[in-house]
């Protein structure tokens, strides 16, 4: 699996199992309250019934002629009577601050039931009846609910994976065709690429008098530019299989061979390339990158510079910059350029890899990137080692 | 000394709670007319509290009226109760009170162990 195609699947995932999750968790909170409320609206019926049976037996109390009451217990719930007062008169438990103005409330567990009775049989206002709430069926509900989720979890995971993957095919199908392209053509430019730089070289040497020629100096620019577009689509293709071989280099010294490779470019676009390099800057990486990062900024500096421009390049201890003075960037796309197959400027040919292949590298080794842009005044690139 | 403890006696008998319905119980004892129980038991009905019992009753022995009255009709038209007081006013508020605290129901009420 592709590392894009991976990381859509997930973020696919996340929002598909997320947000149905989420639906699913309100409907069964829903579901909960309505049947735990539904449960505890029963257990209030059943204790308004016993307090109906308690007034008859206050009634019939009331008739008795026995000077000693007997108060009516029962083992379901307990009972407690008020005078109209809402003074305390007797009672199987002697509530605490109890709330006769509400017909049902619960407390810690506990149901109660307010009956305001008239006539005042043996001067009873209100009957307060208390029963404890029998929490089985709603653990049960509780219990229930939770195994369903669960199911409904994993049925959900499974569904969005297989509709993820479903998808994401065609996607998977474009990166194929893509790498497959980018392999194929990786392949055939290499050889004749070479072949026309060794031989553009092999003249030179071969005819001094070919050493100032335009026309071969073109060709050498061309075909220079030709094998750093496939060095981009090669370090593309291959990144994730090449081993790295991380050394010590001596930065300012790969930089002046690179500045001699370059010159013939500048050359050729009548720009002055200029440098100033500290001397032994020092650091851990792979030489491929290091010749990824120089060979990119320094090609697109010298790539959107007019003929006649200028492009200056500076090494120390703590960064490396490339300005040039050509088109810039514009503002809007900016926070783009690092983005792969983004173009800031079509002006010129290119697929648009370069500096997303450098922030890769810059991301890999933990440095840093700055880029600095005006439109038709220039751009400056900085690389930050952050040692 | 004979006289000493007649005195005495007189005395107890006449701030005994008792004495404080005697002149109650003149009519009270007989029948047709209803006992203290039933009396407390009508007003605990209309009023539920010993405060508005209190009050219900001493109004209605203060100032005794056919409206008044929370007899049965038929007793009404058997005892047709006195319009006007035949007790002092502090005589009336002595007997209401003994006679609330002897039919006190919380004092009545048990509870089965």
């Amino acid at each position: 699996m592709f590392a894009s195609e991976k990381s859509s699947l997930y973020r696919f995932l996340l929002i598909y199992i997320g947000s149905s999750l989420f639906l699913v968790a309100i409907g069964l909170v829903i579901f909960f309250n309505y049947e735990k409320h539904r449960l505890i609206d029963f257990q209030n019926s059943l204790i308004k019934v016993q307090s109906a049976v308690l007034v008859s037996e206050l009634r019939e109390l009331h008739k008795s002629k026995e000077h000693e009451i007997i108060y009516p217990k029962h083992s379901e719930f307990s009972s407690a009577i008020y005078d109209i007062d809402k003074n305390y008169i007797f009672g199987d438990f002697h509530p605490n601050s109890p709330s006769l103005d509400k017909e049902f409330y619960q407390k810690n567990n506990i149901l109660f039931y307010v009956q305001k009775i008239y006539p005042y049989y043996l001067g009873t206002a209100y009957i307060i009846v208390q029963k404890s709430l029998d929490d089985k069926p709603i653990i049960s509900v509780k219990t229930r609910l939770i195994i369903g989720f669960v199911i409904v979890i994993f049925f959900i995971t499974l569904i969005a994976y297989w509709l993820g993957k479903l998808f994401l095919s065609p996607m998977r199908n474009s990166i194929t065709l893509l790498d497959n392209f980018i392999k194929d053509t990786t392949h055939e430019l290499n050889t004749p690429v070479s072949t026309i730089l060794t031989n553009a070289e092999l003249l030179k040497d071969f005819y001094p008098e070919l050493e100032n020629s335009k026309e071969l100096g073109r060709i050498e620019s061309a075909s220079k530019r030709l094998s750093r577009i496939y060095d981009d689509l090669a370090y593309l293709h291959l990144n994730h299989k090449r081993h790295y071989n991380i050394e010590q280099v001596d930065i300012s010294e790969f930089l002046k061979k690179r500045i001699d490779y370059f010159k013939t470019i500048a050359k050729a676009k009548q720009i002055q390339l200029t440098y100033n390099i500290d001397e032994s800057v020092l650091l851990n990486i792979d030489k491929e990158d290091i010749t990824r990062i120089v060979d990119n900024l320094l090609g697109n500096a010298l790539k959107y510079t007019l003929p006649n421009g200028k492009v200056e390049l500076v090494l120390t201890n703590e960064y490396l910059s490339i300005k040039d003075n050509g088109i810039g960037i514009d503002k809007a796309v900016k926070d783009e350029v690092f983005q792969r197959f983004t173009r800031a400027n079509k002006s010129e040919g290119g697929f648009g890899l370069g500096l997303s292949i450098v922030v890769d590298i810059v991301k890999y080794y933990n440095f840093d990137i700055e880029l600095q842009s005006q439109v038709k005044k220039g751009t400056k690139v900085s690389i930050l080692w952050k040692k | 000394m004979e006289k000493i403890i007649l005195l005495i006696f007189m005395a107890v008998l006449l701030f005994s709670d008792e004495s404080v319905i005697s002149k109650c119980n003149e009519c009270h004892s007989y029948s047709p007319t209803p006992s203290y129980k039933k009396i407390h038991k009508h007003y605990l009905l209309k009023y539920s509290s010993k405060i508005r019992v209190k009050q219900a009753m001493i109004g209605f022995l203060k100032a005794p009226s056919l409206e008044k009255s929370e007899m049965s009709n038929g007793m009404k038209k058997r005892l047709k109760p006195e319009n006007h007081t035949i007790f002092d006013d502090k005589t009336i508020e002595k007997a209401v009170i003994y006679i609330i605290e002897k039919e006190d129901i919380q004092k009545r009420f048990k509870k089965i162990s």
